[in-house]
């Protein structure tokens, strides 16, 4: 299966089609998570009132943040073990985007905590440190990369960071049940399925793969700017040759 | 119409704001290196065929 999607050419004939049908459906779900959110969806007393709705950015920005380091990790692997030169183009395309995404976790955690718990930021805090030391691993990655001085050992150097660093996602989960934390426990992810009412519930899934959606199709349109400056830089290396 | 959030509003609208501008900053950065790397695969491409227009 992997040598399948380790074909350049298979997989920009598939992204030339898939990645504008994640836009579009991405938008969709966004869109109709956020209106139900802010305009539809009844304040929630137990969570502080109206500032529980930020949950319709801040947990999809948080699963999303996990979920494409992980993802980044997994691609690490591929190509650490088959050399497939598509894991290492995705697993550089997520670093960025995976950043962005950790950030607006970051901030909206930050702002919600202040009419909640009092405090932007609690530096003993397990959950919030785990996620900013992922911030920290996304930003040291794409550093680490383009400190390299040739292609192989930049794939190697961050195949590397990127898989010792996936134990701290574990972490991120756990933190809440293992350490000291401001945050609640977990509410949508548990062993005994969602503790959510539904009518948050729905959105909020919406919101969540609407959001993994749009990531996805910026992923892929990030591979294939990738994939066509390789083509630049192969062709030119032939131009010098010949001249 | 704009909800109402009483209190809370700066909070909850400044969250939007920065979710809205870093997505929106993403889609545009990563349309614009696209669209430039695909640009300048054409153009090398073409002069490596020996196209004098490229």
């Amino acid at each position: 299966m992997f040598s399948w999607f380790a074909n350049p050419l298979r997989f920009m004939r598939l992204s030339n089609w898939l990645a504008p049908l994640c836009y579009a459906l991405g938008a969709l779900l966004i869109a109709w998570g956020l209106w139900q959110g802010l305009w539809i969806v009844p304040k929630d007393e137990y969570q502080g009132g109206d500032i529980m709705r930020v949950m319709f950015l801040h947990v999809p920005a948080a699963w999303l943040a996990m979920a494409s380091y992980m993802a980044m990790a997994v691609m690490s692997f591929i190509w650490f073990i088959w050399r497939h030169e598509v894991a290492d183009i995705a697993a550089k395309a997520i670093a960025p985007l995976g950043a962005v995404w950790t950030a607006i976790c970051l901030a909206t955690g930050s702002i919600w905590g202040k009419p909640t718990w009092g405090t932007w930021w609690q530096w003993d805090d397990a959950r919030m440190m785990s996620v900013l030391f992922m911030f920290f691993l996304f930003l040291g990655y794409m550093a680490l990369r383009a400190s390299m001085d040739t292609r192989q050992k930049a794939a190697r150097a961050g195949a590397i960071l990127a898989m010792v660093g996936a134990i701290n996602v574990p972490l991120i989960k756990f933190s809440v049940d293992l350490f000291t934390s401001l945050h609640q426990d977990s509410s949508v992810l548990t062993a005994d399925g969602p503790k959510m009412a539904a009518v948050y519930l729905w959105p909020l899934l919406a919101s969540g793969l609407g959001h993994s959606l749009l990531f996805a199709g910026l992923t892929q349109t990030l591979m294939r700017a990738e994939i066509w400056e390789r083509r630049t830089a192969q062709a030119n290396a032939k131009l010098m040759a010949e001249a | 119409m704009l909800p109402d959030f009483d209190k809370n509003a700066a909070f909850i609208w400044a969250c939007y704001a920065i979710g809205a501008v870093g997505i929106l900053a993403t889609i545009l950065l990563v349309t614009y290196r696209a669209r430039a790397a695909r640009a300048a695969m054409n153009r090398a491409e073409a002069r490596l065929r020996g196209d004098d227009a490229a």
